[in-house]
């Protein structure tokens, strides 16, 4: 390699390093548009639920759960978001009278991980709806409870007014 | 006295020398009346200063030997300074870009984990506790959860919106 060519090595590689920063720094256009296009999918469902269209309901909430989630959002979102999608299918699956679907969406919600959240508690209610419509009272009392256990610790944070939540609008605290 | 000696006309003896050491320096054949033996050995040092080095033909393949073996060692010297100048001008910056990055994007995902999602409401829980005891009641109590998740949804979203930068 001649001294000339040698010469530009630095200014490439800090040309190099500039754009990787400028990307690492830049707005992160995909996590925004990820949720911004499932809260949309949540307000088309929310119409066709209106006009009692539980299919089109559901099929509207099919992309949020079939496209991947960008990488660069937090999991803990990723899996809010997700969780929740997977809670309102399993609710319209249970509407249509179809409790093994609304099995199945509760137990793929629950695959993606466990917290004592608001989100986890709804799907092991509406998985222990599935387990109760399909006559398995023993899995659907061991779900009810494991989601009382949330909702208690939950009302007691929400009493409280645990530092850092701020309470939803449009709900007394 | 010093421009007295200028002044005065050479001798012809010193012309003679003078001529004999001009042949001397260019290396001509001597002529009669030779240079004084000090001014030769002067003339024959420069003579050789001016001339190039001649090897004996007998050292030649040592001395051939030696030059090669500090060329190559020179040229390694320089391979391995060219070797160590791109692996630093390539690894400073990149690690610098590495340390921003890293120190920058996780610290922002760490923000956005520790931060919980809006507190339910009251009614919301209540919402859930009345799902939670099932029986036949449990699809108006389902309802009325899936009432209750669309305002907390909303602020859900709008707040995961604006923690990602995104518009409000």
């Amino acid at each position: 390699m001649s001294a000339r060519a040698l010469s530009f090595l630095p200014v490439l590689a800090l040309l190099a390093a500039t754009t990787a920063l400028g990307c690492s720094q830049a707005p992160h256009g995909g996590d925004p548009r990820w949720i911004a296009d499932a809260e949309r999918q949540h307000e088309i469902a929310d119409e066709r639920l209106a006009a009692k269209d539980f299919v089109g309901a559901r099929i509207s909430l099919l992309p949020i759960v079939g496209r991947e989630a960008p990488h660069d959002v937090p999991a803990d979102a990723r899996r809010g978001v997700l969780q929740d999608t997977y809670f309102r299918m399993a609710k319209i699956d249970l509407d249509v009278g179809d409790p093994r679907v609304a099995l199945a969406d509760a137990e793929r919600g629950l695959a993606l991980g466990r917290a004592e959240d608001l989100f986890v508690a709804n799907l092991l209610v509406v998985r222990g709806a599935a387990h109760e419509a399909l006559n398995d009272g023993e899995a659907a009392a061991a779900d009810y409870h494991a989601a009382l256990m949330i909702n208690d610790r939950l009302l007691a944070q929400t009493l409280r007014g645990s530092p850092g939540d701020a309470a939803a609008p449009g709900g007394a605290p | 006295m010093k421009d007295e000696d200028e002044q005065r006309e050479p001798s012809e003896d010193e012309l003679r020398e003078a001529a004999a050491l001009a042949d001397a320096l260019e290396g001509g054949p001597a002529t009669p009346g030779s240079p004084p033996a000090d001014a030769l050995e002067a003339a024959a040092l420069l003579h050789h200063a001016r001339a190039p080095i001649a090897v004996p033909p007998a050292l030649e393949p040592r001395v051939m030997a030696e030059v090669a073996a500090a060329l190559d060692a020179r040229r390694a010297r320089g391979r391995r300074r060219a070797r160590v100048w791109i692996a630093t001008s390539l690894i400073a910056p990149a690690a610098a870009a590495a340390w921003l990055l890293f120190a920058t994007v996780p610290s922002r995902h760490a923000r956005m984990s520790a931060m919980p999602p809006p507190a339910p409401t009251a009614d919301l829980l209540a919402a859930q506790a009345e799902a939670i005891r099932g029986g036949g009641q449990a699809g108006a109590a389902l309802a009325r959860l899936d009432s209750e998740m669309r305002a907390y949804r909303r602020a859900y979203h709008e707040r995961l919106r604006r923690d990602l930068g995104g518009e409000p």
